[in-house]
């Protein structure tokens, strides 16, 4: 049995026949094509998988896709592109907050997500880190990832 | 820091806009025409050996192509203790194998 999603991903609408246990991880990576999005650790851990749903940043691997249903769902491609980057992702450039790249999207949409609730106060190296408790960078550490993030806020 | 020699010098990687973007390549999201996905199955138990393997169930489920590669690794000899390799055959030395 199939049911069908209809959702908006990165402002244009989508719609799709699903299993209904199908993530919403799932349907943006296979039905939609969109495989920025990664599956690192398929438990909810990692936060490779970090969409925006509706503004805010979520783990897409906890959410099923007919959850999506008439809500906007934003991933690390629809946020910028190569030549117009969002401010966060130009961060992570200028900041080398990233070596395999792999939890890079999930940082950058977690990132975003830090930088929005703390608006307009000081964004401590000690927030940053308390708030990025669920996503996992397996290279090397997060120093140049808080970094990032840091520069990311300030210039957003 | 000097611009000039590069030593001391921060250095731009080439390939980070494809990851920072969403366009980095990784094994699970290449699909081609025609791609197979493989599945492997696991030993239940330590130090087992296999007697016997029956795929009749799976080749029955619809979409599936045995190349059998477990039936293959039955014809090998039993991987002796502390030797590793990525696929078991004969035993299974580990749980997990």
């Amino acid at each position: 049995m199939t049911v069908k999603v209809t959702t908006t991903v990165n402002g244009k609408p989508v719609s799709g026949d699903v299993e209904p246990n199908t993530l919403l991880v799932e349907f943006v990576r296979e039905n939609l094509g969109l495989t920025g999005t990664h599956v690192g650790c398929d438990t909810s851990q990692c936060g490779a998988c970090t969409v925006h749903f509706d503004g805010k940043p979520v783990k897409s691997c906890t959410i099923l896709a007919v959850q999506a249903e008439g809500h906007q769902v934003v991933t690390i491609e629809g946020i910028g592109q190569p030549g117009n980057l969002h401010p966060m992702q130009a961060a992570f450039q200028e900041n080398h907050g990233l070596q395999c790249g792999f939890c890079t999207p999930g940082m950058i949409m977690a990132g975003i997500g830090i930088a929005e609730r703390n608006k307009g106060a000081a964004l401590s190296e000690e927030t940053i880190r308390a708030e990025l408790e669920g996503n996992i960078c397996r290279c090397t550490g997060y120093h140049n990832i808080v970094k990032s993030i840091a520069a990311g806020a300030r210039d957003m | 820091m000097t611009a000039e020699t590069g030593i001391g010098a921060r250095v731009r990687r080439k390939e980070d806009v494809r990851f920072i973007t969403g366009r980095g390549r990784y094994t699970d999201g290449i699909n081609r025409p025609g791609q197979l996905h493989a599945v492997f199955a696991r030993s239940p138990d330590v130090h087992a050996r296999i007697r016997s393997l029956d795929t009749s169930g799976a080749e029955a489920s619809p979409g599936i192509v045995t190349d059998a590669i477990g039936v293959r690794t039955l014809d090998m000899p039993a991987t002796p203790l502390k030797v590793w390799t990525a696929l078991q055959a004969g035993n299974a030395a580990a749980k997990g194998s």
